[in-house]
C-alpha cells in the first residue's frame, strides 16, 4: 500500500494500546454495543431525540449492502473511536479537553469540555457524541404538554442503580466518546502494579470485546512483542480505515473472507 | 437604550446602564480569577467543612491517644481504591471486650445490636470525574495525613485541605508520578 | 462538566465563592453491617456465577455485585453453552431487575377483567386467595401457562398442577424448531450441530446467530470455525432460504429459494452428494443395495427439478453438495424458514438424511461426526428433577389449555404473557377472560394481566433460587444454578415458593418447604461427580454455585466420538408447501425474531429498544421489510404505513425498503406491538401474531406461519423510523474492500 504500519508509538511508553476487529468472526449480533452501554453509563435517548440523530451510543454497528437481490454482500463494520494517532479531533478543540495520551489514547476530559462541538465535527468516523440534555435527570423532561416535549424517554429510578460506579456520568453540553473503557485499563494497570510486574496480554479487555460471543475483538499492548494484537496488527488482513488520511488509527479491522 | 450614540466611547452614559456594567466587570474579574485558578486550591471556598457525626467518635482518643493505625479500621485502603468506613463488626473487635460506657459507645452498642449500619457523614468527597486510588498511594508509602491533615489529634475530623487538582497536580508533580490527565480524569 | 456549568452560573457561583459559604452539602457514608469477605475490593466488586434467564438457552453468565448492586452481565467463560461470550439480550438482564415498573406487591383485580385496574393486598391475603382456588381447581380443572419449561419452577408449577389432578402445561408461542424436535428426532435425544470445527455448513433457512436454539452458543462456533487457529482451515458458511437475515448476512454464499422448498434443496443436495460418491466411491462400505435404494428414492431431485421448484440454480446446487463434501465434517442445519412451511416434518427428515449422509462420508474418511451424541443417560435423569417433558413446548399442549381455560376454575401464568404471544385465533385472551380465578405472577404488569384475578410479583432471576436443564443438548448434559446475586428485594416472594406455600395449604403440596430445598435435594440424590474428594454435601452445593452450575468436562472428548447417527435414516419424499390465502394475496409473509427484541418478553428494555436491530438498522419501532422493486411497483416509499392483511387478521406498521428480501415476500418482527407493557413498549409497533392463523403444518399442531400470503395496502400515513447509519460515509467506499 506504501504506508507505513507505524502506531506513532511511544517507545518509552510501556503500552499502546489497539484493538483488533476480525470481520471475518463479527456476525453483527450487536452484544458489543449493549455492553458498552452496560459498561460505560451511555444514555438511552429515546424515539424522539434518536430521530434527530443524537443517539449516544459509544460503539456502532454499520452494516453496508452491496448488491441487488439476491447477490447482496453485507458487511458489518463495528465503528467506535479510532484513537487514531494524528487525530483530527485534537487540534480543534480550544480548551484541550481531548489531547493524545502516551499510552496512544485519545483521551477526553470531561470536565475540561465546554461543549463547542468542534471535535465531532472534525472527527471523520462520527463517533463522538454530544451531551444535548440531561438524559440521567429523572426531572429532565423539557415541556409538560406531551406533545411539545423534547424527550418522549425518560431515566427513571432505580434504573440508577445499575449505574458503573468507575464512570463518571456525563451532564448537558459535553462530548463524549469511546475511551477504550479507560476504568478497565487502570484497574488492570493498577493490578498489575501490586504485583510488581507490566500488563500481562488478556489482562484487559474493554467491554465490548468482553462480551463478543465469536471472539471478533482482540485488545492488547501493541508494544509488547509477545501480544496477540501484536502478531494480528501484522496480519495480512489488516486494514485501517481512511487509511490515506494518515490518521495512524488504533482500531485495526481484519478483512472478511480468505 | 442606555448607550450614548453620539460618542464612541465604550462606556454608557446612564447611571443603571453604569451600575450594570460596574457589576458586570466585577462578576467577569471573579470569574476569569476562578478559571485561572480553578484548580488551585483553597482560596476562596474555605476549608473548614466538619460535619457533625451521629456518633461523637474522636479520632483523637481512637487514633491519638490509644495508637490504633489508621488502617485497623479503614482495613481497604492498601487493597481498594477507596479507604473505607468500617463495619460495625470492626468496632465491636474491641468494644465488646470492654466495659468503659459512654452515651456514644451506647449508641454504637445499639446499632451493633439492631444491625442497622451507622450513617456517617462524608468529609471528603471527589466529584465523580476523578479517580482516585488509595491503595496506589498507601502502596508507595505515603501517610495518610498528607492528605487528610492530623486526623490523629481531632475530636470530629474536618477537612484541612480542599483536595483539587491543584493539591493533586503539586504532589505529583514533586513526586515526578504520572501527570496524564488519564491518569486521574475520565 | 464543573468548568462549564460555572461559566453558565458564573455570578452566582462567584458570589458564593466570596461570602464564604462554600455550600457543601454532607453526603452519607453508610458501611456495613457486616463485612464482606476478607480481601474484596469493594469498588472493583465481586463476581457471581448464575445463569441467564432471558431466553432458554442456559447460557452461564458472571453478575458484576458492587456493593449489593448488580453492575454487569459477562458470559462465563467456562460454561460450555456459551464459553464467554453474551448477547445483547442478556446484558439487558440489569435493566428488568431495576426496572422502574416492576410490581412490588400482590395486586387484586378491582373492576371488569380487562380494564387494568389492581388494588394492593398483603401476601398473606394473596396466598390465602390462591390456596382457596386451589381447592377449587383439584375439583374444576387447573392449568399452567409457563414462560419456561426448563426450569426449578416450570417443575414446581408441573408437580403442583400434577397434585391439582391436571397435566395442562404449555408455554405459550410460537416456538418455532424447539417444538420441533420430536419431529427430527431420529434416534435418542435431539441433534447437536457441532460447528465449532465444522469445514462447511449448509444453513436451511436457520437464523442461529438470532433466534434459534441457543444463539450465542452458535456465535461461539462461528467464530470458532471462521478459524481461531489458522485461516487455512476456515470454514465455508451457505445459507438457503427466502431472507437475508442477519445470519445469512454472514454466510459466503446466500442463496434464495423459494418459501417452502428448503426441503426439496436438502433432497437436491443429497442426489448431488451421492452422485458424488458415485464418482470418488465414497461410502464403500454402505452396501450397494441400500445405496441404489437411496438414489432411487431421490432420482426425482434432480438439479434441474431443484431449480424448477426451488428456483435455486443447478450450479448452485452442486456447488453445495462439493463445498459439503470437500471441506469435511459438514453439517446441515435447518432452521424455521424449513420447518415452519405445511412441508416442515418431511422437510426436517430430508434433511436429517443429508445429515446422515454427511456424517458417514466422513466416517470413511476418518473424520469424527459433526453431530455428536449426547449423554442421554444422565439427561434424563436430571431431567427428572428439572422442568417438565419437552412436549409442553408444543402448539397442540397450548391448543388443549385454552380449550380448558373456557371451564378451569384455576389458571396460573407464570412469567409469560399468553394474549401477546399467541396468534389472536387461539382465543387466548377470551378463554382467560372464562377461566374463574387467574393468577398471574411476573415482573410486570403485561397484556395477560388484563385478565388476570390476582398479580403475584415475581423475584427477577438474578435474585432468586432456581436450577436450569439446558434443553438443547452440547454434546455434555449441562446442570445450571441459579443464585441471588442481589438481595433479593424484601416485599417480593419467588413464584416457587409461593406455589409451594400456597399448594401445601390446599392439600396438594409437593414435600419441600421452598426452591432452594428442592434444589439441594436434586444435587443430593444425584451424586455428582464433580471432582471432590468423599462426599460432602456442603461443598458440592458450594462448588457447584460458585461454577454457575455442573458440566462434565472430561466427556467434552468422547463425545465426539460416538455419533448422533448411528442409525440408517432413509429418503423422503418432499411435498409441495401449502399457503394460506388465494391469488388475491400477492405477498408471501415472513414474521421473524429480532436479536434485540426476539419474542417480545424483554420489549421493555430502554438499551433493547434503542439497539438498532442489525440489518435495518431501525430501533423503537417495528417495520414491515419490502424489497426494492416491488416497492417501486406498488408506489410504497420508505415510512409509508402500510396495512397487512392475511385470512386471519391485519396489523399497520411502516415500510421499511429492504434489500434483502424478494421481490414476493414481505417480513415483519415479532415482539412489538404490546397492548399494555409499560412506558417503553405499550403500543409500539405491531404484532404479526395477528396475521397468523389456524393454519397448521401437515401431522402437526404447531403453526406453519412462514406459509402464510398476505395483501399489503397504503393507509397513506406515514411514519419517520430512527434508523442507524454513519452520517457523512467518508469511508463507505473502502468498505468493501473489507
Amino acid at each position: 500500500m506504501g504506508i507505513s504500519w507505524s502506531f506513532n508509538t511511544h517507545r518509552d511508553n510501556d503500552y499502546k494500546w489497539v484493538m483488533v476487529i476480525d470481520l471475518d468472526k463479527c456476525n453483527g449480533c450487536g452484544a458489543c454495543a449493549v455492553s458498552c452501554q452496560a459498561e460505560n453509563n451511555v444514555a438511552v435517548v429515546g424515539e424522539k431525540i434518536a430521530l434527530q440523530s443524537r443517539r449516544m451510543s459509544w460503539l456502532r454497528i454499520e452494516r453496508y449492502f452491496e448488491g441487488e437481490w439476491p447477490n447482496i454482500r453485507t458487511v458489518f463494520l463495528p465503528m467506535m473511536c479510532q484513537h487514531c494517532g494524528n487525530a483530527p479531533c485534537e487540534p480543534v478543540c480550544p480548551v484541550f479537553a481531548t489531547y493524545h495520551n502516551p499510552e496512544g489514547l485519545n483521551a477526553m476530559i470531561y470536565n475540561r469540555c465546554i461543549g463547542t462541538r468542534f471535535c465531532g465535527n472534525n472527527c471523520p468516523y462520527g463517533v463522538r457524541k454530544f451531551n444535548w440534555f440531561d438524559f440521567f435527570d429523572e426531572k429532565d423532561y423539557y415541556g409538560y404538554i406531551p406533545a411539545f416535549r423534547k424527550k418522549d424517554y425518560v431515566f427513571r429510578k432505580p434504573l440508577d442503580e445499575q449505574l458503573n460506579p468507575d464512570v463518571s456520568i456525563r451532564e448537558k453540553g459535553i462530548m463524549e466518546k469511546c475511551t477504550f473503557c479507560i476504568q478497565r485499563i487502570r484497574r488492570g494497570k493498577d493490578n498489575a502494579k501490586d504485583e510488581g510486574r507490566v500488563v500481562k496480554d488478556g489482562d484487559i479487555m474493554p467491554a465490548c470485546g468482553q462480551s463478543c460471543p465469536t471472539g471478533a475483538i482482540t485488545f492488547g499492548n501493541v508494544n509488547d512483542p509477545d501480544s496477540k494484537v501484536h502478531s494480528l496488527a501484522k496480519s495480512k488482513r489488516r486494514h485501517r480505515l481512511l487509511e490515506s488520511h494518515g490518521l495512524e488509527t488504533s482500531v485495526i479491522y481484519l478483512k472478511g473472507g480468505a | 437604550m442606555g448607550y450614548s450614540r453620539t460618542t464612541a466611547s465604550l462606556i454608557p452614559t446612564s447611571i443603571t446602564a453604569r451600575l450594570i456594567m460596574v457589576l458586570v466587570i466585577f462578576i467577569g474579574g471573579v470569574l476569569t480569577y476562578k478559571v485561572v485558578y480553578f484548580y488551585n486550591g483553597p482560596i476562596l471556598s474555605l476549608s473548614t467543612f466538619t460535619p457533625e457525626q451521629p456518633i461523637a467518635f474522636s479520632h483523637k482518643l481512637h487514633a491519638g491517644d490509644m495508637k490504633v493505625p489508621c488502617q485497623y479500621c479503614h482495613t481497604y485502603a492498601r487493597r481498594s481504591e477507596m479507604a473505607g468506613v468500617p463495619s460495625l463488626k470492626t468496632c465491636d473487635n474491641c468494644h465488646a471486650n470492654l466495659t468503659k460506657q459512654s452515651p456514644a459507645i451506647t449508641a454504637l452498642k445499639k446499632n451493633i445490636e439492631t444491625n442497622t449500619p451507622i450513617e456517617w457523614n462524608r468529609v471528603y468527597d471527589l466529584p465523580d470525574h476523578v479517580w482516585f486510588s488509595h491503595k496506589r498511594h498507601i502502596k508507595k508509602g505515603f501517610a495518610c495525613q498528607e492528605c487528610h491533615g492530623p486526623v490523629e489529634t481531632m475530636e470530629v475530623v474536618g477537612k484541612v485541605n480542599e483536595h483539587k487538582m491543584g493539591f493533586c497536580l503539586n504532589c505529583h508533580q514533586d513526586n515526578k508520578a504520572p501527570t496524564d490527565c488519564y491518569t486521574c480524569h475520565s | 462538566m464543573d468548568r462549564r456549568s460555572f461559566i453558565k452560573l458564573g455570578s452566582a457561583t462567584a458570589v458564593a465563592g466570596l461570602t464564604g459559604s462554600c455550600g457543601q452539602i454532607a453526603q452519607k457514608i453508610i458501611p456495613f453491617a457486616i463485612p464482606p469477605d476478607e480481601g474484596i475490593n469493594p469498588v472493583e466488586g465481586w463476581w457471581y456465577n448464575t445463569t441467564c434467564g432471558m431466553c432458554d438457552a442456559g447460557c452461564g453468565v458472571k453478575v458484576r455485585i458492587v456493593e449489593g448492586r448488580a453492575k454487569k452481565i459477562e458470559g462465563n467463560p467456562n460454561h460450555p453453552v456459551n464459553n464467554g461470550g453474551v448477547c445483547a439480550r442478556g446484558q439487558a438482564a440489569v435493566q428488568q431487575l431495576y426496572h422502574p415498573e416492576r410490581i412490588k406487591t400482590p395486586m387484586v383485580r378491582d373492576g371488569a377483567k380487562g380494564s387494568n385496574s389492581f388494588k394492593p393486598v398483603t401476601w398473606d391475603e394473596a396466598i390465602a386467595l390462591l390456596t382457596a382456588n386451589m381447592k377449587k381447581g383439584k375439583e374444576k380443572g387447573s392449568y399452567v401457562l409457563a414462560g419456561s419449561s426448563t426450569d426449578m419452577n416450570a417443575a414446581i408449577a408441573g408437580k403442583v398442577l400434577a397434585n391439582l389432578g391436571s397435566d395442562s402445561f404449555a408455554v405459550p408461542g410460537i416456538n418455532g424448531t424447539a417444538s420441533h424436535v420430536a419431529a427430527s428426532r431420529t434416534g435418542s435425544g435431539a441433534p447437536y450441530y457441532q460447528m465449532a470445527d465444522a469445514g462447511s455448513v449448509l444453513l436451511l433457512g436457520a437464523d442461529i446467530f438470532e433466534s434459534g436454539f441457543s444463539p450465542v452458543h452458535f456465535s461461539w462456533a462461528y467464530g470458532q470455525m471462521r478459524g481461531n487457529k489458522d485461516i487455512t482451515r476456515r470454514g465455508q458458511l451457505i445459507y438457503a432460504g427466502s431472507r437475508l437475515s442477519m445470519t445469512a448476512a454472514n454466510a459466503d454464499h446466500f442463496i434464495a429459494a423459494k418459501q417452502g422448498t428448503l426441503g426439496n434443496l436438502a433432497n437436491a443436495v443429497a442426489h448431488e452428494v451421492l452422485n458424488m460418491v458415485n464418482k470418488y466411491s465414497f461410502l464403500k462400505n454402505i452396501p450397494a443395495v441400500e445405496k441404489s435404494a437411496w438414489v432411487e428414492a431421490l432420482q426425482n431431485d434432480t438439479p434441474e427439478a431443484a431449480t424448477r421448484i426451488t428456483g435455486v440454480a443447478g450450479k448452485d446446487v452442486a456447488r453445495i453438495a462439493k463445498t459439503l463434501v470437500e471441506h469435511l465434517p459438514s453439517v446441515v442445519i435447518p432452521g424455521e424458514d424449513l420447518a415452519s412451511h405445511t412441508n416442515g416434518v418431511d422437510s426436517l427428515k430430508a434433511v436429517n438424511f443429508l445429515n446422515f449422509l454427511l456424517v458417514r462420508i466422513a466416517a470413511e474418511q476418518g473424520i469424527h461426526s459433526s453431530m455428536p451424541a449426547t449423554d442421554t443417560a444422565l439427561y434424563e435423569k436430571i431431567k427428572n428433577f428439572i422442568g417438565v417433558s419437552p412436549s409442553v413446548m408444543e402448539y397442540s399442549a397450548l391448543k388443549k389449555v385454552a380449550a380448558k381455560a373456557k371451564t378451569a376454575a384455576l389458571g396460573i401464568i407464570i412469567n409469560s404473557d399468553p394474549v401477546h404471544t399467541t396468534p389472536p385465533q387461539l382465543k387466548m385472551k377470551e378463554a382467560l377472560s372464562e377461566t374463574r380465578f387467574v393468577a398471574q405472577f411476573g415482573c410486570f404488569l403485561n397484556s395477560t394481566s388484563l385478565y388476570a384475578d390476582l398479580v403475584l410479583p415475581d423475584l427477577h432471576f438474578l435474585e432468586s433460587w432456581s436450577a436450569q436443564v439446558v434443553d438443547y443438548p452440547h454434546g455434555v448434559p449441562v446442570l445450571n444454578t441459579i443464585q441471588p446475586v442481589v438481595n433479593p428485594d424484601a416485599g417480593i416472594i419467588q413464584s416457587g415458593d409461593v406455589l409451594i406455600k400456597a399448594s401445601a395449604k390446599a392439600g396438594a403440596g409437593i414435600g419441600v418447604a421452598n426452591t432452594e430445598e428442592l434444589i439441594r435435594e436434586m444435587i443430593r440424590s444425584l451424586q455428582l461427580d464433580i471432582g471432590l474428594e468423599g462426599h460432602n454435601e456442603n461443598k458440592v452445593w458450594e462448588k457447584l454455585l460458585q461454577n454457575g452450575g455442573w458440566w462434565d468436562d472430561a466427556k467434552n472428548g468422547d463425545a465426539d466420538k460416538r455419533s448422533y447417527m448411528s442409525e440408517t435414516v432413509e429418503p423422503v419424499a418432499i411435498s409441495n408447501a401449502g399457503f394460506a390465502g388465494g391469488t388475491e394475496f400477492s405477498f408471501y409473509l415472513h414474521p421473524y425474531r429480532t436479536v434485540n427484541i426476539g419474542d417480545g418478553s424483554s420489549a421493555n428494555l430502554p438499551w433493547l429498544q434503542e439497539m438498532p436491530e442489525p440489518m435495518t438498522t431501525l430501533c423503537w419501532t417495528s417495520w414491515v421489510e419490502i424489497n426494492p422493486k416491488a416497492a417501486l411497483k406498488e408506489g410504497i416509499h420508505d415510512g409509508d404505513i402500510l396495512k397487512v392483511e392475511s385470512p386471519f387478521g391485519s396489523i399497520e406498521a411502516p415500510a421499511y425498503i429492504y434489500p434483502g428480501i424478494g421481490p414476493d415476500t414481505i417480513a415483519v418482527p415479532f415482539g412489538y406491538g404490546h397492548s399494555s407493557f409499560g412506558h417503553e413498549a405499550s403500543g409500539r409497533g405491531a404484532n404479526p401474531m395477528n396475521l397468523i392463523g389456524d393454519f397448521a403444518i401437515n401431522g402437526m399442531d404447531e403453526p406453519a406461519y412462514r406459509g402464510i400470503r398476505v395483501k399489503i395496502t397504503k393507509t397513506g400515513r406515514k411514519k419517520k423510523m430512527v434508523r442507524e447509519g454513519h452520517p457523512e460515509g467518508q469511508y463507505e467506499t473502502e468498505v468493501f474492500q473489507l
